[in-house]
């Protein structure tokens, strides 16, 4: 099917990677993506901050490119959340359009396609984190995990903290920087001490703060989006 | 004494619960008001001084050993239903080391809920208690007793018992 | 403790790795508990719907309950007092209590007692108070706050409370328990743990004899019997409550209850998310006729939250202390950073509600809003949710209102947004040097910029796809 992608800043700007991994997945599975022009952002810094007019003006702009599509994918929990759970209370008037977002995995999970789809194997031993927006907010829980499973090669290790929050939080993480990044420390604790090769995340923003964390310590675990483990390998340019 | 499988569920129940607290408690299935005075006699009610919650003393004094009713009991958690009648009464169940309760099993329900919804309004006063006192304040490590007594026994009668006449067998 | 309520007093607390640790011990022991017996799930989630009914239906009803209540309580010859705030709580006990003659003064676990500042005010007035829940007798000794509403010492190692012990009531630590440097073999420390507590058992034993009177707090109140509801492990209560002349409870009006029936449902909620177990070591139902018996009901901002739409089902809550058990801000922080009586989402949520958000506005900030609260309410309450709401009516500084007009300007501009996005990628140190970038850089890296934006090779994908479809560009790439 035809599948608008909705991509958001973190990853426009700071992992395109996530982006173009989130293509080439959505293109293996015989979909036709489409990138609307000119997308900035959700909205959620300002209104996770508790300034939720610049969020929904911010919001207004992102969620009007996507006039007239039918399914709209990002992969971001956090910013899907935003668009379905925030902005319809907001822009009342672009709520049928705004519910018509899903999250990578959330879509995933209904595609018939993936069934017996042929993921490239992926080696190696990894956590999963999934982000709180899309555990908590959007009740997406089953789907990353089912989706890492069919992965060949893929040794996915359960966490003792696996539920518990990365820490980033949105403006929390530069307000309360030591809070959030100990948040973080714990979080990632365990999967040190096990010297796994990869923590597999839904969410840009945990990526960018769980990375951060774990080059500051020079860990030999590296962090991916799961969008990068079940997509096809990048070709060489 | 009673074999766990002779029992019936609530009632097994009622042990195993007590059980899990982990404590010294225990919950004995007995046929008679005499082996009730049995199992008093052997816990030394006959010779130490005793706090009977019907005969209550005046002044605090802590015992070695209180006796009390369980006018209700809950399975699920091994609660038990006290209705001491005076302050005085409730020092029976509260100054005592070990506690002993008599219970029935005629009066023996599922779980809280159904303790609860079934209460009469207290007067003066109900108190659900669930073994015997402990504290976890020192690192969440469960210490038994706390302020109150360090031991429960719960007896369960087929009828319900007369403390009076439980102590008159006592002593005789 | 400094800066009380504010953002910088969660900072320096997370800097304290070993206060984290003790508080996660301690957290985790209560959340493996209770997952061992009421696991998050749809039979949780039934009984939660039910708790949160009855509480709310109470809220609702609270006027009527309140009469119902008085009416009862004084017809079994005890007393009700009003109090509209801490100041007039403060006043009331001590005037109980000076009627009475009392001079020396047992309480039983209160956070409401905290709430008002009562026992440096009843202290100060010359008598003598003693707490005699273990945990807040501990932090009494210590001058310091409860950290925690149902574990008052929770953020306490067995050598801090050993040296408390010694120092403040001259008790010999225990058997071989190191107090400085390397710890002492785990085994060494639990016994150590049991002999303190047992300690302290004999420490207050003569106490409660020789109380004149006792001042309580209350889990609920009910209205139907006239009765108050008071939930313990320890036993301290029922002494409390059955030895002094007098008993005094102070609870907030909205621990009102219709009856005594919807205690089967609230209470095995309340304690096994509080502690993991499936009931406390005694429930006390207790009327006036009991005890003589005095009533404080305090306001304190709670009607007029009440009337609050938005905010009003904070008053649902149980205090339980799960919120605290498991949000990841109070696992690295501690309860002393929030200031006053309550910690943790409950407590960032009911300071600036009950004391003005002008007093305690940063509270709502001090959270990642991951919503794991929410999910272990007993109540339902949407804690994460209410946390957000209450950030848009906290007062924002003018720097960051500019710096989020000023962001939100560009984000409306797609062209602006590139072109700020492209400086980023060029000159990344200028985000090192931004006040975010230096706080992202506390314990972190920053990201590296990636040679051209995820828009950028879309573009080029698209002209060497089909680079006739240039004239076709609108709203597709």
């Amino acid at each position: 099917m035809r599948i608008a992608l909705f991509v958001p800043c973190f990853v426009n700007h700071a992992l395109p990677q996530v982006g173009r991994a989130t293509v080439r997945l959505l293109e293996a599975l015989g979909h036709q993506v489409v990138v609307p022009r000119n997308q900035t952002c959700c909205g959620q810094p300002a209104f996770n901050t508790g300034l939720p007019q610049e969020a929904a003006a911010v919001g207004k702009t992102l969620v009007e490119r996507f006039q007239g599509e039918e399914v709209i994918v990002a992969p971001s929990g956090s910013c899907v959340a935003m668009v379905r759970r925030e902005l319809p209370r907001l822009l009342p008037e672009l709520a049928p359009l705004c519910n018509r977002f899903r999250e990578l995995t959330e879509f995933l999970g209904k595609d018939p396609g993936v069934k017996d789809f042929p993921f490239a194997p992926f080696r190696g031993r990894a956590a999963l984190h999934v982000g709180c927006h899309l555990l908590r907010g959007l009740g997406v829980e089953r789907e990353p995990l089912e989706l890492l499973r069919s992965v060949e090669g893929l040794q996915v290790v359960p966490l003792e903290a696996d539920r518990y929050c990365c820490g980033f939080g949105g403006t929390f993480s530069v307000k309360a920087p030591r809070l959030s990044t100990a948040i973080g420390e714990t979080r990632l604790a365990q999967a040190l001490r096990l010297d796994l090769d990869w923590i597999v995340t839904t969410d840009p923003s945990c990526m960018l703060h769980m990375e951060g964390i774990l080059a500051r310590k020079r860990a030999r675990t590296r962090v991916l989006h799961i969008a990068q483990v079940l997509a096809p390998k990048e070709e060489e340019r | 004494m009673e074999r766990k499988d002779d029992l019936p569920p609530l009632a097994r129940r009622f042990q195993e619960s007590l059980g899990e607290l982990a404590g010294p408690d225990q919950a004995h299935f007995l046929s008679s008001l005499g082996e009730a005075a049995e199992f008093l006699r052997e816990a030394r009610a006959g010779e130490e001084a005793v706090l009977w919650e019907d005969r209550p003393r005046e002044r605090p004094f802590r015992a070695p050993l209180g006796v009390c009713r369980a006018w209700k009991a809950a399975a699920a958690t091994g609660s038990i239903l006290l209705l001491p009648p005076s302050r005085e009464a409730s020092w029976a169940s509260l100054l005592a080391d070990r506690v002993v309760a008599l219970a029935s099993l005629e009066d023996l329900v599922a779980d809280l809920d159904e303790l609860f919804t079934t209460l009469g309004p207290p007067s003066p006063a109900a108190l659900v208690v669930t073994g015997s006192s402990r504290t976890a304040d020192i690192e969440k490590q469960l210490v038994i007793p706390a302020h109150g007594p360090s031991r429960l026994d719960v007896l369960f009668l087929p009828e319900r018992p007369d403390l009076a006449r439980l102590r008159e067998m006592v002593r005789s | 403790m400094k800066d009380e309520g504010t953002l910088q007093a969660f900072e320096a607390a997370a800097s304290d790795p070993s206060l984290g640790e003790k508080v996660r011990r301690a957290v985790e022991r209560s959340v493996a508990k209770m997952s061992a017996h009421l696991p998050l799930g749809p039979e949780r989630d039934a009984l939660r719907d039910k708790a949160r009914a009855v509480r709310m239906e109470a809220l609702e009803e609270l006027p009527e309950l309140l009469e119902r209540f008085t009416a009862n309580i004084e017809a079994a010859g005890g007393r009700v007092h009003r109090a509209r705030n801490s100041r007039e709580a403060r006043e009331t006990i001590l005037r109980i209590l000076r009627e009475e003659g009392a001079r020396i003064v047992v309480k039983s676990k209160s956070m409401t007692t905290e709430e008002i500042g009562l026992n440096p005010f009843l202290e100060e007035a010359g008598l003598e108070v003693i707490e005699t829940d273990l945990g807040e007798l501990i932090v009494q000794l210590r001058g310091e706050r409860p950290s925690h509403i149902t574990a008052p010492a929770l953020h306490l190692s067995v050598e801090d409370i050993a040296r408390t012990f010694r120092d403040e009531l001259g008790i010999p630590p225990p058997e071989g328990l190191v107090l400085e440097g390397p710890p002492s073999p785990e085994e060494v420390r639990m016994r150590a743990a049991r002999e303190l507590s047992l300690a302290a058992r004999r420490h207050l034993a003569e106490k409660f004899l020789q109380g004149d009177a006792a001042v309580t707090g209350a889990n609920f109140l009910l209205a139907d019997c006239g009765a108050v509801v008071i939930v313990e492990n320890e036993n301290n209560a029922r002494l409390c409550t059955s030895l002094p002349r007098r008993q005094i409870v102070l609870a907030g009006v909205e621990k009102l209850l219709p009856s005594r029936a919807a205690l089967g449902t609230l209470l095995p909620l309340l304690t096994v998310t509080a502690t993991g177990q499936p009931a406390a070591g005694v429930v006390n139902l207790l009327t006036p006729r009991y005890t003589p018996m005095d009533v404080v009901l305090l306001d304190n901002g709670r009607l007029a939250l009440r009337e609050d739409p938005l905010f009003r089902e904070v008053l649902a809550c149980i205090r339980c202390g799960g919120c605290m058990n498991i949000c990841p801000v109070y696992r690295h922080a501690g309860g002393h950073p929030y200031g006053g009586a309550y910690a943790g989402p409950i407590g960032a949520l009911l300071r600036p509600l009950l004391e003005g958000l002008d007093r305690a506005g940063e509270l709502p900030f001090a959270s990642s809003l991951c919503g794991a609260c929410s999910e272990i309410c007993p109540v339902r309450i949407p804690l994460d949710r209410l946390l957000l709401e209450l950030r848009a009516r906290a007062r924002h500084g003018l720097l960051e209102k500019a710096a989020f007009r000023a962001w939100a300007f560009a984000a409306e501009r797609p062209a602006l947004f590139r072109l700020a996005a492209a400086v980023w990628r060029k000159f990344p140190f200028l985000a090192a040097l931004t006040p975010p970038g230096r706080a992202w850089k506390k314990g972190r890296e920053l990201p590296r910029p990636p040679r051209e934006s995820f828009e950028a090779w879309w573009e080029k994908r698209k002209d060497r796809e089909d680079p006739r479809k240039e004239r076709d560009r609108g709203t597709e790439g």
